[in-house]
Protein backbone atom coordinates (compact mmCIF):
# COMPACT_ATOMS: atom_id res chain seq x y z
CA UNK A 1 0.00 0.00 0.00
CA UNK A 2 2.81 2.35 0.92
CA UNK A 3 4.56 1.53 -2.37
CA UNK A 4 1.39 2.37 -4.33
CA UNK A 5 1.12 5.73 -2.60
CA UNK A 6 4.76 6.34 -3.49
CA UNK A 7 4.04 5.63 -7.16
CA UNK A 8 1.16 8.07 -7.13
CA UNK A 9 3.36 10.76 -5.59
CA UNK A 10 6.03 10.18 -8.25
CA UNK A 11 3.45 10.42 -11.03
CA UNK A 12 1.57 13.37 -9.59
CA UNK A 13 3.55 16.21 -11.27
CA UNK A 14 3.31 14.60 -14.72
CA UNK A 15 -0.37 13.77 -14.26
CA UNK A 16 -1.02 17.38 -13.25
CA UNK A 17 0.82 18.65 -16.32
CA UNK A 18 -1.13 16.48 -18.77
CA UNK A 19 -4.39 17.18 -16.94
CA UNK A 20 -3.65 20.87 -17.51
CA UNK A 21 -3.18 20.13 -21.21
CA UNK A 22 -6.50 18.25 -21.37
CA UNK A 23 -8.25 21.15 -19.61
CA UNK A 24 -6.80 23.47 -22.26
CA UNK A 25 -7.99 21.10 -24.98
CA UNK A 26 -11.46 20.97 -23.42
CA UNK A 27 -11.59 24.76 -23.33
CA UNK A 28 -11.43 24.67 -27.16
CA UNK A 29 -14.41 22.31 -27.20
CA UNK A 30 -16.32 24.60 -24.83
CA UNK A 31 -15.33 27.69 -26.80
CA UNK A 32 -16.58 26.12 -30.04
CA UNK A 33 -20.17 25.85 -28.75
CA UNK A 34 -20.35 29.40 -27.36
CA UNK A 35 -21.50 32.56 -29.11
CA UNK A 36 -19.96 35.99 -28.52
CA UNK A 37 -22.10 36.60 -25.42
CA UNK A 38 -21.06 33.29 -23.88
CA UNK A 39 -24.38 31.51 -24.38
CA UNK A 40 -24.58 27.94 -25.68
CA UNK A 41 -24.88 27.99 -29.46
CA UNK A 42 -23.82 26.13 -32.58
CA UNK A 43 -23.41 29.39 -34.48
CA UNK A 44 -19.66 28.87 -35.09
CA UNK A 45 -20.17 25.44 -36.64
CA UNK A 46 -23.03 26.84 -38.73
CA UNK A 47 -20.95 29.71 -40.04
CA UNK A 48 -17.94 27.45 -40.70
CA UNK A 49 -19.88 24.75 -42.53
CA UNK A 50 -22.21 27.28 -44.18
CA UNK A 51 -19.37 29.07 -45.97
CA UNK A 52 -18.33 27.41 -49.19
CA UNK A 53 -14.78 28.84 -48.98
CA UNK A 54 -14.16 27.02 -45.69
CA UNK A 55 -15.48 23.74 -47.09
CA UNK A 56 -13.26 24.08 -50.15
CA UNK A 57 -10.24 24.68 -47.91
CA UNK A 58 -11.19 21.72 -45.72
CA UNK A 59 -11.59 19.41 -48.71
CA UNK A 60 -8.37 20.52 -50.37
CA UNK A 61 -6.55 20.01 -47.04
CA UNK A 62 -7.80 16.41 -46.91
CA UNK A 63 -6.97 15.84 -50.58
CA UNK A 64 -3.42 17.22 -50.44
CA UNK A 65 -2.74 15.31 -47.19
CA UNK A 66 -3.96 12.11 -48.88
CA UNK A 67 -1.80 12.32 -51.97
CA UNK A 68 1.26 13.60 -50.12
CA UNK A 69 0.89 10.57 -47.81
CA UNK A 70 0.85 8.28 -50.87
CA UNK A 71 3.92 10.00 -52.35
CA UNK A 72 5.73 9.74 -48.99
CA UNK A 73 4.90 6.02 -48.83
CA UNK A 74 6.12 5.40 -52.40
CA UNK A 75 9.40 7.26 -51.71
CA UNK A 76 9.72 6.29 -48.05
CA UNK A 77 9.33 2.51 -48.34
CA UNK A 78 12.33 2.07 -50.66
CA UNK A 79 14.34 4.39 -48.37
CA UNK A 80 13.48 2.22 -45.37
CA UNK A 81 14.37 -0.90 -47.39
CA UNK A 82 17.72 0.68 -48.30
CA UNK A 83 18.32 1.61 -44.63
CA UNK A 84 17.72 -1.93 -43.41
CA UNK A 85 19.39 -3.89 -46.22
CA UNK A 86 22.30 -2.10 -47.82
CA UNK A 87 25.83 -2.37 -46.47
CA UNK A 88 26.53 -0.81 -43.08
CA UNK A 89 28.31 2.24 -44.56
CA UNK A 90 25.57 3.02 -47.08
CA UNK A 91 22.81 2.44 -44.51
CA UNK A 92 24.36 4.78 -41.95
CA UNK A 93 25.00 7.39 -44.64
CA UNK A 94 21.30 7.31 -45.59
CA UNK A 95 20.21 7.41 -41.94
CA UNK A 96 22.53 10.31 -41.20
CA UNK A 97 21.31 12.32 -44.21
CA UNK A 98 17.69 11.71 -43.23
CA UNK A 99 18.40 12.63 -39.59
CA UNK A 100 20.16 15.86 -40.58
CA UNK A 101 17.20 16.79 -42.80
CA UNK A 102 14.68 15.79 -40.11
CA UNK A 103 16.37 17.66 -37.27
CA UNK A 104 16.97 20.92 -39.14
CA UNK A 105 14.63 23.71 -38.14
CA UNK A 106 11.26 23.29 -39.91
CA UNK A 107 10.91 26.95 -40.88
CA UNK A 108 14.46 26.89 -42.28
CA UNK A 109 13.67 23.81 -44.40
CA UNK A 110 10.65 25.53 -45.92
CA UNK A 111 12.65 28.72 -46.49
CA UNK A 112 15.15 26.55 -48.38
CA UNK A 113 12.36 25.31 -50.65
CA UNK A 114 11.32 28.92 -51.32
CA UNK A 115 14.88 29.56 -52.55
CA UNK A 116 14.55 26.54 -54.87
CA UNK A 117 11.00 27.10 -56.16
CA UNK A 118 10.64 30.90 -56.23
CA UNK A 119 10.50 33.04 -59.37
CA UNK A 120 14.16 33.91 -58.78
CA UNK A 121 14.87 30.45 -57.35
CA UNK A 122 17.33 27.76 -58.41
CA UNK A 123 14.98 25.92 -60.80
CA UNK A 124 13.67 29.02 -62.56
CA UNK A 125 17.15 30.51 -62.95
CA UNK A 126 18.27 27.26 -64.56
CA UNK A 127 15.26 27.12 -66.86
CA UNK A 128 15.54 30.80 -67.82
CA UNK A 129 19.32 30.66 -68.17
CA UNK A 130 19.19 27.72 -70.55
CA UNK A 131 16.42 29.34 -72.55
CA UNK A 132 13.90 26.53 -72.02
CA UNK A 133 11.33 29.04 -70.80
CA UNK A 134 11.07 32.78 -71.36
CA UNK A 135 9.13 33.62 -68.18
CA UNK A 136 9.47 32.09 -64.68
CA UNK A 137 7.38 28.96 -64.11
CA UNK A 138 5.08 29.21 -61.10
CA UNK A 139 6.34 26.53 -58.71
CA UNK A 140 5.23 28.02 -55.40
CA UNK A 141 2.47 30.18 -53.95
CA UNK A 142 0.23 27.41 -55.30
CA UNK A 143 -0.76 23.83 -54.52
CA UNK A 144 2.36 22.38 -56.16
CA UNK A 145 4.70 24.30 -53.85
CA UNK A 146 2.74 23.28 -50.75
CA UNK A 147 2.72 19.63 -51.87
CA UNK A 148 6.50 19.66 -52.42
CA UNK A 149 7.12 21.31 -49.03
CA UNK A 150 4.82 18.90 -47.20
CA UNK A 151 6.42 15.88 -48.87
CA UNK A 152 9.88 17.05 -47.78
CA UNK A 153 8.75 17.83 -44.24
CA UNK A 154 6.76 14.61 -43.74
CA UNK A 155 9.05 12.07 -45.45
CA UNK A 156 11.02 11.15 -42.27
CA UNK A 157 7.72 10.61 -40.42
CA UNK A 158 6.98 7.86 -42.95
CA UNK A 159 10.48 6.36 -43.12
CA UNK A 160 11.30 6.05 -39.40
CA UNK A 161 8.40 3.81 -38.30
CA UNK A 162 8.72 1.59 -41.41
CA UNK A 163 12.47 1.28 -40.85
CA UNK A 164 11.90 0.40 -37.18
CA UNK A 165 9.67 -2.52 -38.21
CA UNK A 166 11.87 -3.65 -41.11
CA UNK A 167 14.87 -3.87 -38.76
CA UNK A 168 13.02 -6.53 -36.76
CA UNK A 169 12.02 -8.69 -39.78
CA UNK A 170 14.52 -11.45 -40.45
CA UNK A 171 15.73 -11.71 -44.04
CA UNK A 172 15.51 -15.48 -43.66
CA UNK A 173 11.80 -15.48 -44.47
CA UNK A 174 12.50 -13.94 -47.85
CA UNK A 175 15.46 -16.24 -48.37
CA UNK A 176 13.12 -19.16 -47.75
CA UNK A 177 10.73 -17.81 -50.39
CA UNK A 178 13.64 -17.35 -52.82
CA UNK A 179 14.76 -20.90 -52.10
CA UNK A 180 11.27 -22.09 -52.96
CA UNK A 181 11.52 -20.37 -56.33
CA UNK A 182 9.85 -16.97 -55.81
CA UNK A 183 11.38 -13.97 -57.58
CA UNK A 184 12.93 -11.18 -55.49
CA UNK A 185 10.05 -8.79 -56.12
CA UNK A 186 7.45 -11.44 -55.32
CA UNK A 187 9.30 -12.37 -52.12
CA UNK A 188 9.40 -8.71 -51.07
CA UNK A 189 5.75 -8.08 -51.89
CA UNK A 190 4.33 -11.26 -50.43
CA UNK A 191 6.61 -11.74 -47.39
CA UNK A 192 8.20 -8.50 -46.19
CA UNK A 193 5.51 -6.02 -47.22
CA UNK A 194 2.69 -7.71 -45.22
CA UNK A 195 5.00 -8.13 -42.21
CA UNK A 196 5.83 -4.43 -42.28
CA UNK A 197 2.19 -3.28 -42.27
CA UNK A 198 2.33 -2.04 -38.63
CA UNK A 199 5.19 0.32 -39.56
CA UNK A 200 3.36 1.47 -42.71
CA UNK A 201 0.23 2.21 -40.66
CA UNK A 202 2.07 4.36 -38.10
CA UNK A 203 3.87 6.12 -40.93
CA UNK A 204 0.62 6.75 -42.83
CA UNK A 205 -1.17 8.08 -39.73
CA UNK A 206 1.72 10.35 -38.68
CA UNK A 207 2.14 11.70 -42.22
CA UNK A 208 -1.54 12.24 -42.89
CA UNK A 209 -2.27 14.05 -39.62
CA UNK A 210 0.89 16.15 -39.92
CA UNK A 211 0.00 17.23 -43.49
CA UNK A 212 -3.72 17.69 -42.93
CA UNK A 213 -3.22 20.05 -39.96
CA UNK A 214 -0.18 21.82 -41.47
CA UNK A 215 0.12 25.55 -40.99
CA UNK A 216 3.74 26.56 -41.59
CA UNK A 217 4.18 24.96 -45.05
CA UNK A 218 0.99 26.36 -46.64
CA UNK A 219 1.75 29.66 -44.91
CA UNK A 220 5.14 30.05 -46.61
CA UNK A 221 4.88 28.01 -49.82
CA UNK A 222 1.17 28.72 -50.33
CA UNK A 223 1.75 32.39 -49.60
CA UNK A 224 -1.96 33.06 -49.07
CA UNK A 225 -2.86 31.70 -52.53
CA UNK A 226 -3.24 28.10 -51.40
CA UNK A 227 -4.70 27.88 -47.92
CA UNK A 228 -5.18 24.91 -45.64
CA UNK A 229 -7.38 24.45 -42.60
CA UNK A 230 -4.48 25.28 -40.26
CA UNK A 231 -4.20 28.74 -41.85
CA UNK A 232 -7.92 29.35 -41.27
CA UNK A 233 -7.64 28.38 -37.59
CA UNK A 234 -4.59 30.60 -37.09
CA UNK A 235 -6.02 33.63 -38.92
CA UNK A 236 -9.34 33.47 -37.10
CA UNK A 237 -7.75 33.03 -33.67
CA UNK A 238 -4.68 35.25 -33.80
CA UNK A 239 -5.53 37.95 -36.35
CA UNK A 240 -9.29 38.27 -35.77
CA UNK A 241 -9.65 37.13 -32.12
CA UNK A 242 -12.57 35.01 -33.37
CA UNK A 243 -11.83 32.22 -30.88
CA UNK A 244 -15.21 30.54 -31.16
CA UNK A 245 -14.95 30.15 -34.94
CA UNK A 246 -11.31 28.99 -34.72
CA UNK A 247 -12.35 26.50 -32.03
CA UNK A 248 -15.13 25.06 -34.22
CA UNK A 249 -12.67 24.67 -37.11
CA UNK A 250 -10.18 23.03 -34.71
CA UNK A 251 -12.77 20.56 -33.40
CA UNK A 252 -13.69 19.61 -36.98
CA UNK A 253 -9.96 19.18 -37.79
CA UNK A 254 -9.44 17.01 -34.72
CA UNK A 255 -12.50 14.89 -35.58
CA UNK A 256 -11.29 14.28 -39.14
CA UNK A 257 -7.82 13.34 -37.81
CA UNK A 258 -9.39 10.87 -35.37
CA UNK A 259 -11.63 9.40 -38.10
CA UNK A 260 -8.52 8.97 -40.28
CA UNK A 261 -6.65 7.20 -37.44
CA UNK A 262 -9.55 4.88 -36.66
CA UNK A 263 -10.24 4.32 -40.37
CA UNK A 264 -6.64 3.33 -41.14
CA UNK A 265 -6.63 0.89 -38.21
CA UNK A 266 -9.97 -0.62 -39.27
CA UNK A 267 -8.82 -0.91 -42.89
CA UNK A 268 -5.75 -2.80 -41.75
CA UNK A 269 -7.88 -5.22 -39.74
CA UNK A 270 -10.06 -5.85 -42.78
CA UNK A 271 -6.95 -6.36 -44.92
CA UNK A 272 -5.47 -8.75 -42.35
CA UNK A 273 -8.77 -10.63 -42.17
CA UNK A 274 -9.01 -10.84 -45.96
CA UNK A 275 -5.63 -12.54 -46.23
CA UNK A 276 -6.40 -15.35 -43.85
CA UNK B 1 25.37 -11.43 -44.29
CA UNK B 2 24.31 -7.87 -45.02
CA UNK B 3 26.94 -7.50 -47.73
CA UNK B 4 25.45 -10.40 -49.68
CA UNK B 5 21.96 -8.95 -49.46
CA UNK B 6 23.20 -5.61 -50.75
CA UNK B 7 24.02 -7.10 -54.14
CA UNK B 8 20.46 -8.04 -55.03
CA UNK B 9 18.90 -5.77 -57.67
CA UNK B 10 15.94 -4.73 -55.47
CA UNK B 11 18.16 -3.37 -52.72
CA UNK B 12 20.27 -1.58 -55.31
CA UNK B 13 17.14 0.00 -56.80
CA UNK B 14 15.89 1.00 -53.32
CA UNK B 15 19.28 2.50 -52.50
CA UNK B 16 19.22 4.48 -55.75
CA UNK B 17 15.74 5.86 -54.90
CA UNK B 18 16.99 6.68 -51.39
CA UNK B 19 20.00 8.61 -52.69
CA UNK B 20 18.03 10.62 -55.25
CA UNK B 21 15.23 11.44 -52.78
CA UNK B 22 17.58 12.39 -49.97
CA UNK B 23 19.65 14.49 -52.33
CA UNK B 24 16.48 16.41 -53.24
CA UNK B 25 15.42 16.63 -49.58
CA UNK B 26 18.75 18.01 -48.35
CA UNK B 27 19.54 20.18 -51.39
CA UNK B 28 17.50 23.17 -50.03
CA UNK B 29 19.63 23.12 -46.86
CA UNK B 30 22.77 23.31 -48.99
CA UNK B 31 21.31 26.10 -51.17
CA UNK B 32 20.24 28.09 -48.10
CA UNK B 33 23.72 27.87 -46.59
CA UNK B 34 25.42 29.00 -49.81
CA UNK B 35 23.02 31.92 -50.42
CA UNK B 36 24.08 33.34 -47.04
CA UNK B 37 27.40 34.28 -48.69
CA UNK B 38 25.83 36.47 -51.41
CA UNK B 39 27.62 39.75 -52.11
CA UNK B 40 24.46 41.74 -52.95
CA UNK B 41 21.05 41.80 -51.28
CA UNK B 42 19.70 39.28 -53.79
CA UNK B 43 19.20 35.86 -52.16
CA UNK B 44 20.19 33.79 -55.18
CA UNK B 45 21.96 30.52 -55.92
CA UNK B 46 24.64 30.40 -57.21
CA UNK B 47 25.64 33.65 -55.44
CA UNK B 48 26.53 36.68 -57.54
CA UNK B 49 29.74 37.31 -55.60
CA UNK B 50 30.92 36.36 -52.14
CA UNK B 51 30.81 38.17 -48.79
CA UNK B 52 30.29 37.60 -45.08
CA UNK B 53 28.27 40.79 -44.59
CA UNK B 54 24.92 39.02 -43.99
CA UNK B 55 26.37 37.13 -41.05
CA UNK B 56 27.41 40.46 -39.50
CA UNK B 57 23.98 41.80 -40.35
CA UNK B 58 22.38 39.24 -37.97
CA UNK B 59 23.87 41.16 -35.06
CA UNK B 60 22.46 44.40 -36.53
CA UNK B 61 18.94 42.96 -36.23
CA UNK B 62 18.30 42.95 -32.47
CA UNK B 63 14.97 41.11 -32.85
CA UNK B 64 16.80 38.07 -34.30
CA UNK B 65 19.41 38.03 -31.53
CA UNK B 66 16.77 38.48 -28.83
CA UNK B 67 14.59 35.74 -30.34
CA UNK B 68 17.58 33.38 -30.49
CA UNK B 69 18.40 34.03 -26.82
CA UNK B 70 14.73 33.64 -25.86
CA UNK B 71 14.43 30.31 -27.72
CA UNK B 72 17.66 29.01 -26.17
CA UNK B 73 16.54 29.82 -22.62
CA UNK B 74 13.08 28.39 -23.31
CA UNK B 75 14.53 25.17 -24.74
CA UNK B 76 16.99 24.71 -21.86
CA UNK B 77 14.45 25.29 -19.08
CA UNK B 78 11.61 23.30 -20.69
CA UNK B 79 13.97 20.39 -21.45
CA UNK B 80 15.27 20.38 -17.87
CA UNK B 81 11.73 20.27 -16.47
CA UNK B 82 10.56 17.62 -18.96
CA UNK B 83 13.54 15.36 -18.33
CA UNK B 84 13.19 15.59 -14.52
CA UNK B 85 9.49 14.78 -14.86
CA UNK B 86 10.34 12.07 -17.39
CA UNK B 87 12.83 10.31 -15.09
CA UNK B 88 10.49 10.37 -12.10
CA UNK B 89 7.45 9.20 -14.11
CA UNK B 90 9.38 6.53 -16.02
CA UNK B 91 10.68 5.06 -12.74
CA UNK B 92 7.13 4.96 -11.35
CA UNK B 93 5.77 3.39 -14.54
CA UNK B 94 8.42 0.69 -14.95
CA UNK B 95 9.50 -0.24 -11.43
CA UNK B 96 6.08 -0.66 -9.83
CA UNK B 97 3.08 -2.70 -10.92
CA UNK B 98 -0.30 -1.12 -10.26
CA UNK B 99 -3.76 -1.21 -11.83
CA UNK B 100 -4.35 1.25 -14.66
CA UNK B 101 -0.66 1.57 -15.48
CA UNK B 102 -1.13 1.31 -19.26
CA UNK B 103 -3.97 3.81 -19.08
CA UNK B 104 -1.81 6.34 -17.22
CA UNK B 105 0.96 5.70 -19.72
CA UNK B 106 -1.37 6.45 -22.65
CA UNK B 107 -2.70 9.50 -20.82
CA UNK B 108 0.81 10.90 -20.34
CA UNK B 109 1.66 10.34 -24.03
CA UNK B 110 -1.58 11.92 -25.28
CA UNK B 111 -0.16 15.34 -26.31
CA UNK B 112 1.65 13.55 -29.18
CA UNK B 113 -1.68 12.59 -30.74
CA UNK B 114 -2.98 16.14 -31.02
CA UNK B 115 -2.02 18.17 -34.11
CA UNK B 116 0.16 21.20 -33.35
CA UNK B 117 -2.36 23.81 -34.52
CA UNK B 118 -4.90 22.44 -32.07
CA UNK B 119 -2.34 22.33 -29.24
CA UNK B 120 -1.46 25.95 -29.97
CA UNK B 121 -5.08 27.06 -30.14
CA UNK B 122 -5.90 25.16 -26.91
CA UNK B 123 -3.24 26.98 -24.96
CA UNK B 124 -4.16 30.32 -26.53
CA UNK B 125 -7.83 29.92 -25.57
CA UNK B 126 -6.87 28.60 -22.14
CA UNK B 127 -4.52 31.51 -21.36
CA UNK B 128 -7.03 34.05 -22.67
CA UNK B 129 -9.71 32.58 -20.40
CA UNK B 130 -7.58 32.56 -17.27
CA UNK B 131 -6.17 35.98 -18.23
CA UNK B 132 -2.51 34.90 -18.19
CA UNK B 133 -0.40 37.56 -19.91
CA UNK B 134 3.03 36.07 -19.18
CA UNK B 135 4.49 35.22 -22.63
CA UNK B 136 7.48 33.35 -21.22
CA UNK B 137 5.56 31.29 -18.66
CA UNK B 138 2.79 30.53 -21.18
CA UNK B 139 5.31 29.29 -23.73
CA UNK B 140 7.21 27.39 -21.03
CA UNK B 141 4.09 25.43 -20.09
CA UNK B 142 3.35 24.71 -23.76
CA UNK B 143 6.91 23.53 -24.38
CA UNK B 144 6.96 21.27 -21.33
CA UNK B 145 3.75 19.65 -22.61
CA UNK B 146 5.33 19.31 -26.07
CA UNK B 147 8.63 17.81 -24.89
CA UNK B 148 7.61 15.71 -21.87
CA UNK B 149 6.17 12.75 -23.88
CA UNK B 150 9.49 12.41 -25.78
CA UNK B 151 11.47 12.44 -22.53
CA UNK B 152 9.13 9.86 -21.00
CA UNK B 153 9.22 7.57 -24.04
CA UNK B 154 13.00 7.52 -24.35
CA UNK B 155 13.74 7.13 -20.62
CA UNK B 156 11.00 4.56 -20.06
CA UNK B 157 12.21 2.32 -22.90
CA UNK B 158 15.75 2.37 -21.47
CA UNK B 159 14.43 1.45 -18.00
CA UNK B 160 12.43 -1.45 -19.45
CA UNK B 161 15.57 -2.83 -21.07
CA UNK B 162 17.52 -2.63 -17.80
CA UNK B 163 17.91 -5.59 -15.48
CA UNK B 164 16.01 -4.77 -12.25
CA UNK B 165 18.02 -7.51 -10.51
CA UNK B 166 21.06 -5.21 -10.44
CA UNK B 167 19.19 -2.63 -8.39
CA UNK B 168 17.73 -5.38 -6.18
CA UNK B 169 21.23 -6.74 -5.64
CA UNK B 170 22.41 -3.32 -4.43
CA UNK B 171 19.47 -3.15 -2.04
CA UNK B 172 20.23 -6.70 -0.90
CA UNK B 173 23.79 -5.60 -0.15
CA UNK B 174 22.47 -2.89 2.14
CA UNK B 175 22.06 0.19 -0.10
CA UNK B 176 18.94 2.29 0.39
CA UNK B 177 16.62 2.26 -2.64
CA UNK B 178 17.49 5.89 -3.35
CA UNK B 179 21.20 5.12 -3.12
CA UNK B 180 20.88 2.08 -5.37
CA UNK B 181 18.98 4.18 -7.90
CA UNK B 182 21.73 6.78 -8.08
CA UNK B 183 24.63 4.31 -7.98
CA UNK B 184 23.23 1.50 -10.12
CA UNK B 185 20.32 2.60 -12.30
CA UNK B 186 21.20 6.21 -13.05
CA UNK B 187 24.63 5.46 -14.60
CA UNK B 188 22.97 2.95 -16.96
CA UNK B 189 20.45 5.61 -17.98
CA UNK B 190 23.06 8.04 -19.26
CA UNK B 191 22.82 7.20 -23.00
CA UNK B 192 19.04 7.50 -22.89
CA UNK B 193 19.28 10.78 -20.98
CA UNK B 194 21.52 12.07 -23.74
CA UNK B 195 18.93 11.06 -26.35
CA UNK B 196 16.13 12.61 -24.25
CA UNK B 197 18.01 15.90 -23.88
CA UNK B 198 18.64 15.93 -27.63
CA UNK B 199 14.95 15.32 -28.45
CA UNK B 200 13.54 17.78 -25.90
CA UNK B 201 15.93 20.50 -26.94
CA UNK B 202 15.21 20.09 -30.67
CA UNK B 203 11.43 19.78 -30.21
CA UNK B 204 11.35 22.96 -28.14
CA UNK B 205 13.86 25.03 -30.11
CA UNK B 206 12.36 24.01 -33.48
CA UNK B 207 8.71 24.41 -32.53
CA UNK B 208 6.88 26.85 -34.75
CA UNK B 209 3.27 25.83 -35.21
CA UNK B 210 2.02 25.64 -31.62
CA UNK B 211 4.26 28.49 -30.42
CA UNK B 212 3.03 30.86 -33.15
CA UNK B 213 -0.35 30.98 -31.39
CA UNK B 214 1.26 32.35 -28.22
CA UNK B 215 3.74 34.86 -29.66
CA UNK B 216 2.13 37.43 -31.92
CA UNK B 217 5.20 39.65 -31.72
CA UNK B 218 7.53 36.81 -32.68
CA UNK B 219 9.30 35.98 -29.44
CA UNK B 220 10.79 32.63 -30.45
CA UNK B 221 13.41 32.28 -33.17
CA UNK B 222 11.37 30.13 -35.63
CA UNK B 223 8.41 32.54 -35.34
CA UNK B 224 10.70 35.54 -35.81
CA UNK B 225 12.31 33.94 -38.88
CA UNK B 226 8.84 33.25 -40.30
CA UNK B 227 7.84 36.90 -39.91
CA UNK B 228 11.11 38.04 -41.49
CA UNK B 229 10.57 35.70 -44.47
CA UNK B 230 7.08 37.12 -44.95
CA UNK B 231 8.32 40.71 -44.90
CA UNK B 232 11.49 40.43 -46.99
CA UNK B 233 13.83 37.86 -48.45
CA UNK B 234 17.19 39.50 -47.78
CA UNK B 235 20.13 37.14 -47.26
CA UNK B 236 20.24 37.82 -43.48
CA UNK B 237 17.61 35.07 -43.17
CA UNK B 238 19.90 32.76 -45.12
CA UNK B 239 22.77 33.68 -42.78
CA UNK B 240 20.88 32.83 -39.59
CA UNK B 241 19.45 29.74 -41.32
CA UNK B 242 22.96 28.67 -42.33
CA UNK B 243 24.09 28.93 -38.68
CA UNK B 244 21.08 26.84 -37.60
CA UNK B 245 21.61 24.21 -40.35
CA UNK B 246 25.29 23.83 -39.52
CA UNK B 247 24.64 23.59 -35.77
CA UNK B 248 21.81 21.05 -36.06
CA UNK B 249 23.91 18.95 -38.47
CA UNK B 250 26.77 19.21 -35.97
CA UNK B 251 24.55 18.00 -33.10
CA UNK B 252 23.17 15.11 -35.18
CA UNK B 253 26.73 14.03 -36.00
CA UNK B 254 27.75 14.33 -32.32
CA UNK B 255 24.70 12.27 -31.36
CA UNK B 256 25.71 9.70 -34.00
CA UNK B 257 29.21 9.46 -32.48
CA UNK B 258 27.94 9.27 -28.87
CA UNK B 259 24.92 6.95 -29.07
CA UNK B 260 24.59 6.05 -32.78
CA UNK B 261 22.22 7.82 -35.14
CA UNK B 262 19.75 4.90 -35.14
CA UNK B 263 18.95 5.76 -31.50
CA UNK B 264 17.62 9.20 -32.40
CA UNK B 265 15.47 8.29 -35.39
Amino acid sequence: MKAKLGVLLLLLPALGLIAGFLIALTSVLVMSVMDSSGALSLESYRSFLGDERNLTILLQSIWIALYVTVICLLLGYPIAIAMSRSSRTVASLITLALAIQFFSIYVVKMYGWMLILGNNGVINRMLLGSGIVSAPVKLMYNELGVAIGLTAAALPLMVFPINAVLQTISLRYEEAALGLGAGRLRALLSITLPLSVPGILSGVILTFVFCFAAYLTPGLLGGGFFKMIGNVIYEQAVARFNYSFAAAAAVITLLISLIAIVGVNKASQVLAGGRQ
Amino acid sequence: MKAGAARDPLTIAATAIAFVTLFAATFPLFVTTITAFNATNETVFPPNGWSLRWFWNIVAQPELVEAAAFSLVLAVISSAISISLGVVSAVALTRKKFPGRDLIDAFLMSPLLVPQVILGLSFLVFFVRIGSKQPFLNLLLLHVVLTFPYALRVIRSSLIRMNPKLEEAAVGLGASSLKSFFLVTFPQMRPSLFVAIFFCFVVSFDNFTASAFLTVSGATLPVQIYFNIESSLDPTISAISALLIVSSAFFVIVADRVVGVEKIV
